[in-house]
């Protein structure tokens, strides 16, 4: 069974025969450029290229165009056949470089914090008071505030708060538009503003209305900033303790405090499951509850400049005999008697709380909701049920429970009239507070004293929703479904009161109930309904059809774990009229884009060409590609040459140079060579050991794919000049080498690809592919991967260096006069640092190209002296058993795709359709047939490259040619091939 | 019986879905579909046994560096695999124990250059996991 994803097809502008255009839109930084004939684009609309070169145009800092080649076929991240340019200088924080991030909220968006405080968006300027910035309309403000908002953690799959570095306000100057979720949410955002949705992040202009977006279902409560008044005038310390808090800004402690919040958080869960104590002189602090919300708190003690140890055990129990059970618990504690002292001074009862008197502390009451919040919400972290429903739709109460001995009863009594009133303050009411006798404890007597809150849905969104769990993930996880849910119901029955209303005027249009009922039953009411309130008039209830708690439960927490979030459905997207200042926030820390995971192994080509004529080999095509087949071994696990580690570093060093120091090839063809054979930049020691024990046996492979040796004649020439220039004339025999850095490359970029991940994890949620995964630039892994990639490109053309020798030397052994010289050598994956004009500009840019061709025009300094009046030499492999071809690169390349062209015939079929398709006897014996011999590892492997797997080379070099981004040497005919 | 894995259309590697009742079944899958791509494993004796651990940020990155560690192995010491033993999860850190021979006198149809986390998922999907991956050709 074959499983296609459906997508709505990509609908590119055309430009002339061969030229295509995605248009800018959303988030995309340039248009994506296809050059294809109508054929071509066709395959190309079958696969997902389209939407991967749209992707591309999404990277910071790209020139100009996202361009893909005649041979463009799906890649991961990037498609195969895609040129891309990405500046190298812009680096910083110029507006220009962050890109990414520039994308625009309205004023009055709600942003929550990391204390799960919210604000407006305009208003959050205020913590920003450094440093600005203005360039382009824009104004950059830094942060050096302790400022977190509250962002998925796409590694972790949850919410954290993360610090904002920038903030950025501009006059709109982009549509806005208004979303609208089915729970009410309103989003008012520039087209460009990237959303999250399970498809991974889209532009605001590119959703649709059904579409599901991620949704915060916590709003928190607005900030209000905090007067100055003077909590804790002074505590008892010693010496050493006094410096330490009045160098940590706690003495005094004044409301305004930056880190009042999280005491007052904390303290919240203390007076829940905590204790505060002293043994002898020694304060401790202590709190019960699960590890992982224990690290949080962990965390908030820290950033007090406390440390806190957590200890868990495991212990076994066993209950009135019972098959025993093992439950871990988890401790948290910190030693530090200041802090005993202070969080005293704050309200914390000492001691064992079961039999003492102690309300919530008057501060508290006193002071803003946003940190009564934060007390609460730890309170209930420790103290308050979980959401659950009783029946399938309706929830229960919250409860709060608390033992009291009888003693202090009636301050526990006054301790929950507190919490009543404070409750009832921030629009959470009360249902009952009851006592029941509960077992005693040494003290004597002990009541259990409960307290209900309301269980009526705005009452428990209001609760879930602005107040919500500390410390307790699970609970506010569960929280945040609850809102959903309730969102959810509300809007059921708001469908059905509607409905209700429409049978009504119906029926006072005279219209029959059997009538009424084909008119209005769909999904949210049935004919039933209709019945009941055509007859008599009922207020509406939510139907036993709608989704219960636990189901809808279910599907949110699959998407909480998938995703770290839960989608809401988008009901309305409309565009606003919106003239004022639009604001962004950047959580990042990085930006500018230099290297990317996309580049994968620097696999390449060489042509030979030989002084034989076809006429001389024709009778020894068999012998002379067995001798290939020996000489230049193919397929898994074989080996050639077996060098040391020591030696292994020079390969990755001096790249084609390290064989000719061996004995393979000449300086000639080091000569003939795309960067001479070895990149300056490699870096050997940046290339892992992995890496290096994957290439070491693999030196003078061939490989296998769609890598291979194949003997050729040249079958026609287009252009006189140029191929006099490359040494090449009608009927000469030439050998074409296709292969790359072997396993060292690719372990190269998969060791980067994890490296950059690991260090980025903000990154992989705002990326369309996680292989599209990139470095900072200026960073040290940027820098690493260049070294790296640069040292396993030199791999790879030492590789092609010894393989060109090797099949010389087979030449030679029927052939012992034939002169066998390289054309050239060009890599096909590679990212490379060149200068090209924009707009009239010389500019430094990485170009990268995946699966494309350097085809740079005549006077190029980086092109051999012999062929520099002509331009680059482009060799471009067909597939087995089909033409191949050589041109040369144009002034037009230079201008329209950064000196790029396409690199070989671009597959259309999968492998696996091609071994159902094909069977490799076959192909041989066909192929046979035509005259031309082909030895392989595997059948498999033959029957996975069938000619028919790929478009015809013809038309990809016609449309290349068409479009003068390389224009048509000399047409190659296979006469036998060696297949990896 | 439902089948361990399957593999899907990919105009240029290969992709394929893995399935399992429960996470490990379903890795151990994934390998299973990942070295069927390389050879038939029902032809590989269990003649040599391996164990690894790998440990990621995330169950994706533990699966691509689970698939990683086969091409490694191919690479490096001509391995190749009939099952995965014995699978452990615990939290993103993975211990397997592999069964399997060196390639001499195997029938390779192709060799597998590189992992990637193209189109790659982990899904829980009617009380069954479902890995989906695509491996570089």
């Amino acid at each position: 069974m074959n499983i296609h994803e459906e997508r709505e097809p990509i609908e590119p502008v055309q430009i002339d025969d061969i030229r295509w255009e995605i248009p800018k839109e959303g988030g995309m930084h340039v248009p994506a450029r296809i050059f294809a004939s109508e054929k071509i684009l066709r395959f190309m609309k079958r696969d997902k290229s389209l939407f991967q070169i749209k992707n591309v145009a999404y990277l910071p800092g790209i020139h100009k165009h996202a361009i893909i080649m005649p041979d463009g076929h799906q890649g991961y991240g990037f498609p195969i056949g895609g040129v891309a340019a990405l500046d190298v200088e812009k680096g910083g924080i110029s507006p220009g470089g962050i890109g990414y991030d520039i994308n625009c909220l309205a004023g009055d968006t709600r942003i929550v914090d990391g204390y799960g405080t919210s604000h407006q968006v305009k208003d959050i300027e205020t913590f920003f008071t450094e440093e600005e910035q203005e360039s382009d309309g824009y104004v950059l403000k830094t942060n050096h505030v302790q400022l977190g908002v509250l962002t998925l953690d796409p590694r972790k799959k949850r919410m954290t708060s993360r610090p904002v570095p920038f903030f950025m306000k501009k006059q709109a100057d982009k549509r806005m538009l208004d979303i609208r979720t089915v729970s009410g949410h309103i989003l008012t955002l520039s087209e460009d503003h990237p959303v999250l949705t399970r498809q991974g992040m889209v532009p605001a202009g590119l959703l649709t209305e059904d579409q599901e977006i991620a949704t915060s279902f916590f709003e928190g409560l607005p900030y209000v900033p905090l007067p100055s008044t003077i909590l804790v005038e002074d505590l008892p310390l010693g010496r050493q303790a006094r410096t330490f808090f009045c160098g940590h800004g706690l003495l005094p402690l004044r409301l305004n405090n930056p880190k009042l919040p999280i005491l007052s958080r904390l303290l919240g869960y203390l007076f829940g499951d905590g204790l505060v104590y002293f043994a002898g002189s020694k304060g401790r602090i202590c709190a019960y509850g699960k590890q992982e919300d224990l690290e949080q708190m962990k965390d908030d003690f820290a950033s007090l400049g406390f440390r806190a140890r957590i200890y868990s055990r495991t212990r076994t129990h066993t209950i009135n005999g019972k098959a025993p059970f093992s439950a871990t618990t988890s401790e948290l504690q910190v030693s530090s008697t200041g802090l005993a002292r202070l969080l005293i001074s704050l309200g914390m009862p000492e001691g064992n709380k079961t039999n003492q008197a102690y309300d919530v502390p008057s501060w508290i009451l006193r002071s803003p909701p946003w940190i009564q919040r934060l007390f609460l919400a730890g309170f209930f972290g420790a103290e308050m049920s979980a959401p659950a429903t009783g029946s399938r739709t309706c929830f229960y109460h919250p409860t709060i429970s608390m033992n009291k001995n009888m003693t202090v009863v009636e301050d526990g009594r006054k301790f929950f009239i507190s919490l009543m009133r404070l409750l009832e303050s921030l629009g959470v009411q009360v249902q009952k507070i009851s006592q029941t006798s509960a077992p005693s404890n040494r003290e004597g007597p002990v009541a259990r004293l409960k307290l209900l809150l309301s269980s009526k849905e705005e009452h428990l969104l209001t609760l879930y929703g602005k107040i919500g769990f500390a410390y307790n993930r699970r609970r506010q996880e569960t929280a945040m479904i609850a809102v959903a849910y309730l969102h959810h119901k509300q809007r059921v029955l708001q469908k059905r009161t509607e409905a209700e209303r429409r049978v009504r005027i119906l029926k006072k249009k005279g219209l029959s109930m059997k009538e009424a009922q084909e008119c209005l039953c769909d999904e949210t009411v049935n004919a039933r309904f209709v019945e009941r309130h055509y007859y008599a008039k009922r207020p509406s209830r939510i139907s036993q059809q709608t989704v219960s708690f636990q189901d809808f439960r279910k599907v949110q927490e699959n998407d909480l774990q998938r995703y770290g979030t839960i989608f809401d459905r988008i009901e309305h997207i409309g565009e606003r009229s919106y003239d004022g200042l639009v604001y962004d926030l950047n959580v990042q820390e990085t930006h500018n884009f230099v290297a990317n995971g996309l580049i994968v192994s620097n696999c390449g080509v060489r042509l030979l060409r030989t002084d034989l004529k076809k006429e001389d080999v024709k009778d020894k095509v068999r012998p002379l590609i067995s001798l290939f087949y020996k000489n230049c071994p193919v397929g898994l696990g074989v080996t050639n040459v077996n060098v040391d580690y020591d030696q292994l570093e020079l390969v990755l060093e001096k790249g084609a140079r390290w064989a000719v120091d061996n004995g393979y090839g000449t300086e000639d063809d080091l000569i003939h060579c795309e960067e001479e054979g070895a990149m300056e930049q490699a870096d050997p020691s940046r290339v892992s050991d992995r890496a290096k024990k994957r290439g070491k046996r693999q030196l003078a492979t061939i490989g296998s794919g769609n890598h291979f040796v194949e003997l050729q004649y040249v079958e026609e020439i287009f252009d006189e000049e140029a191929a006099k220039a490359f040494g090449i004339e009608e009927g000469q025999v030439c050998v074409m080498i296709h292969c790359g850095s072997r396993g060292l490359g690719h372990q190269t970029c998969s060791d980067y690809l994890r490296e950059m991940e690991k260090q980025n994890p903000d990154l992989i949620a705002q990326l369309p592919d996680r292989e599209l995964v990139y470095a900072p630039s200026g960073s040290k892994v940027a820098k690493d991967y260049l070294g790296a990639m640069a040292a396993a490109a030199n791999f790879a053309w030492c590789n092609r260096h010894m393989l060109g020798h090797l099949v010389r030397q087979s030449i030679n052994e029927l052939f012992p006069d034939a002169k066998v010289e390289t054309v050239y050598d060009i890599a096909h994956n590679i990212a490379k640092v060149e200068e090209h004009e924009v707009d009239g500009k010389k500019v430094q840019v990485y170009v990268h190209r995946k699966g494309a061709t350097r085809a740079f025009g005549p006077g190029r300094k980086e092109i051999p002296e012999d062929y520099r009046k002509v331009g680059q030499p482009v060799i471009i492999p067909g597939s087995m058993g089909t033409a191949s071809w050589l041109l040369h690169g144009t002034e037009q390349s230079m201008k329209e795709s950064f000196g790029s062209t396409a690199h070989g015939a671009g597959r259309m079929m999968s492998r696996s359709r091609a071994t159902r398709e094909f069977k490799g006897e076959d192909i041989v014996m066909d192929l046979e047939k035509k005259g031309i011999i082909v030895k392989g590892a595997s059948w498999k492997g033959i029957a996975e490259e069938a000619p028919l797997a790929y478009k015809d080379v013809d038309e990809v070099i016609e449309t290349t040619h068409k479009a003068g981004i390389a224009k048509k040497v000399a047409r190659l005919r296979p006469m036998g091939v060696v297949k990896g | 019986m439902e089948k361990p894995y399957e593999y899907l259309e990919h105009t240029a590697d290969a992709k394929f879905r893995a399935y399992g009742k429960t996470l490990e079944e379903a890795f151990k899958n994934a390998a299973l579909a990942m070295f069927n791509i390389i050879t038939d494993t029902g032809k590989v004796a269990p003649r040599i046994e391996k164990t690894f651990e790998v440990t990621g940020e995330d169950r994706e990155s533990m699966l691509y560096d689970f698939l990683e560690q086969f091409v490694f192995l191919v690479d490096t010491e001509h391995f190749l695999l009939h099952e995965v033993k014995e699978l452990s999860i615990d939290g993103f850190t993975l211990k397997a124990t592999l069964v399997g021979d060196t390639l001499a006198g195997h029938d390779v149809h192709t060799a597998i250059k590189s992992m990637t986390y193209n189109d790659m998922f982990i899904r829980e999907e009617d009380g069954r996991f479902v890995i989906q991956a695509v491996v570089d050709l």
